[in-house]
């Protein structure tokens, strides 16, 4: 049998049909709801071609109906939220050309600059429990193959990178996910990554697979860390995969002497290095759930490694080892692959979660979606991460380093270089480097031009999404040097803690 | 108030920290903006802020913030 995605709606909708599946604390969504409306909401789609369907909403419930829906209509879903701003979501939307958005706001979705039929989320399935439940949904006869979502990445040119990805991607995700968590149909998934990002595909899915419940976390929750655990609490979370920034938040702040989480069971952390001394602080306070760091892409479906953390945190958590149904390989500059500890490489990814390519992008998709640099006898085509990894002596791979300047912060990716190229189109800014403060977790831009720093905050405001703004701007009268003539970004990354 | 203001700016400078009351409210200040703040408040003030001292009581507005900073001091 063919798996989709849809597929796991299907089987928990039949197993578990008046069981929760999405809350956000508000509202609640059973399967046989959430079934009832996609079905209903893919026929309101067929109207629209084949092309993708644009969904332009706030993180809810709602939202993952409609992705659903989508999928029940065998098109493509591309997740958008207005907190990118309207010149990341038209840049995207002009790239992947949908014919209609379905959106939470259809004002804001009508004050876009690219043209298309606008639909209310709320109207496109019936938001009434009662009707759509005897919806019959009709099996999807599809290559597995087909496009399920096209997600969008920072790009270091200054335009965004479109990853299509297959159903057969994401059920890779999930099911090597299933094997290496203790998840089952009485788990509960406290979502905090944004729903537009890769990393939501882990929830969302896994969560469908096994039966079990999605409780989405309000972003504003995490303003206020003791009311977000008693939330927990409240709700009876006992998984969290979130990215390695909300939990540092979280324990820095010394959560856990007032109210620790009860019922956590799994705790993963992604997106960025988890900050060894926030790890101890989570374990001591919680010594009976497991910690595992997840390593991943967007270009590979998220989780491609994991590490599983053991009695003592190490001061370099390692990436570790590959998930089920996936591989790995350190390639040196020679082309030969690294085996030996200690030996430093380029990280490439293989199996069927790697996704075809960059939608609409030949060069980028020939510079990262490359043949197998180990044989070439056929097209065997593999991801280069440009991450720079190595074994460590217990066999597990540890990064060392990034070729670019590609960093996460809270869960968004972003390129600095795509930061700084926007900095430099602004007028009177002839120069500007921008750094990751991670200690912080902020960016901070050094430029140097006559333009005022508030006219270059402006300027970046209606050019970038708000995750992507740096929280410092600073002017200096020349940026450093290296020996060599580059920009001396480790110099300007330690003066970034004076400011 | 003054030198608060300053301290505010450097955590987020968009924001009307004169006029601004329902920072926390109405989430004005969002988390990446929060670990900012707590770190510009120590290095001002010498003030270490816990999780439990987060609370739209306390961080509403600059005033309340200012009266915040005073009882933490005393």
């Amino acid at each position: 049998m063919t798996m989709l995605l849809t597929t796991y709606l299907e089987k928990s909708y039949r197993r578990v049909p008046d069981k929760v599946a999405i809350t956000d604390g508000e509202t609640e969504w059973t399967f046989a709801r959430l079934r009832g409306f996609a079905a209903a909401g893919a026929r309101s789609l067929s109207g629209f071609g084949n092309a993708p369907v644009a969904v332009v909403m706030d993180k809810s419930p709602l939202a993952i109906a409609v992705f659903l829906a989508v999928l029940y209509s065998g098109r493509a879903y591309v997740p958008l939220s207005k907190d990118l701003g309207a010149a990341r979501i038209n840049a995207v939307l002009s790239n992947v050309e949908p014919t209609v958005v379905v959106t939470d706001d259809a004002e804001f979705s009508r004050g876009l600059t690219y043209d298309c039929a606008v639909l209310e989320a709320s109207q496109i399935g019936s938001a009434d429990a009662e009707l759509p439940d005897s919806a019959d949904a009709e099996p999807l006869d599809l290559p597995d193959t087909s496009t399920a979502f096209i997600l969008h990445t920072s790009g270091s040119t200054g335009v965004p990178k479109c990853v299509p990805l297959s159903h057969r991607n994401a059920v890779t995700c999930v099911e090597s996910l299933s094997r290496i968590l203790d998840a089952s149909e009485d788990s509960r998934f406290g979502v905090q990554v944004p729903l537009t990002g890769v990393a939501a595909v882990k929830d969302v899915y896994l969560s469908l697979k096994l039966g079990a419940t999605l409780v989405l976390l309000p972003k504003t929750l995490f303003v206020t860390p003791v009311k977000l655990v008693e939330f927990l609490n409240a709700q009876r979370v006992d998984t969290l995969m979130w990215v390695a920034s909300a939990l540092s938040l979280v324990s820095r702040l010394g959560t856990f002497g007032t109210v620790k989480p009860e019922h956590l069971r799994n705790v993963t952390f992604t997106g960025e290095p988890m900050n060894p001394e926030q790890l101890r602080v989570w374990k001591s306070a919680l010594p009976h759930v497991k910690f595992y760091n997840h390593y991943g892409h967007t270009e590979v479906c998220a989780c491609s490694a994991y590490f599983a953390v053991g009695d003592s945190v190490p001061d370099v958590i390692p990436v570790g080892r590959h998930v089920p149904n996936t591989g790995l390989m350190i390639i040196a500059d020679d082309g030969t692959e690294v085996t030996a500890p200690g030996v430093e490489g380029e990280l490439y990814i293989s199996g069927s979660r790697v996704a075809a390519g960059y939608y609409n992008d030949p060069e980028r998709t020939a510079q990262s979606f490359v043949r197998n640099p180990l044989h070439s006898r056929f097209p065997d085509i593999v991801y280069k991460t440009g991450d720079l990894a190595k074994y460590n002596l217990d066999g597990d791979i540890v990064l060392t380093s990034r070729r670019d300047h590609l960093i996460n912060l809270m869960g968004y990716r972003i390129e600095l270089g795509e930061l700084e190229l926007q900095a430099c189109k602004s007028d009177g800014v002839q120069a500007a480097c921008a750094v990751h403060d991670s200690a912080r977790t902020r960016i901070v831009l050094f430029y140097v031009g006559a333009a005022e720093e508030s006219a270059l905050r402006a300027h970046l405001k209606l050019a970038l999404p708000s995750y992507m703004l740096p929280q410092r701007v600073v002017r200096l009268q020349t940026l450093p040097m290296t020996v060599t003539g580059k920009t001396d970004r480790m110099k300007l990354a330690d003066m970034a803690k004076e400011y | 108030m003054d030198r608060l203001i300053a301290t505010l700016l450097r955590v987020n400078p968009d924001i009307d920290y004169a006029s601004e009351n329902a920072l926390i409210s109405d989430h004005v200040l969002e988390s990446l903006d929060l670990i900012t703040l707590v770190y510009e408040l120590y290095s001002e003030y010498q003030i270490q802020l816990g999780a439990e001292d987060l609370t739209a009581e306390n961080f509403d507005s600059a005033e309340r913030i200012l009266q915040f900073i005073e009882l933490k001091r005393s």
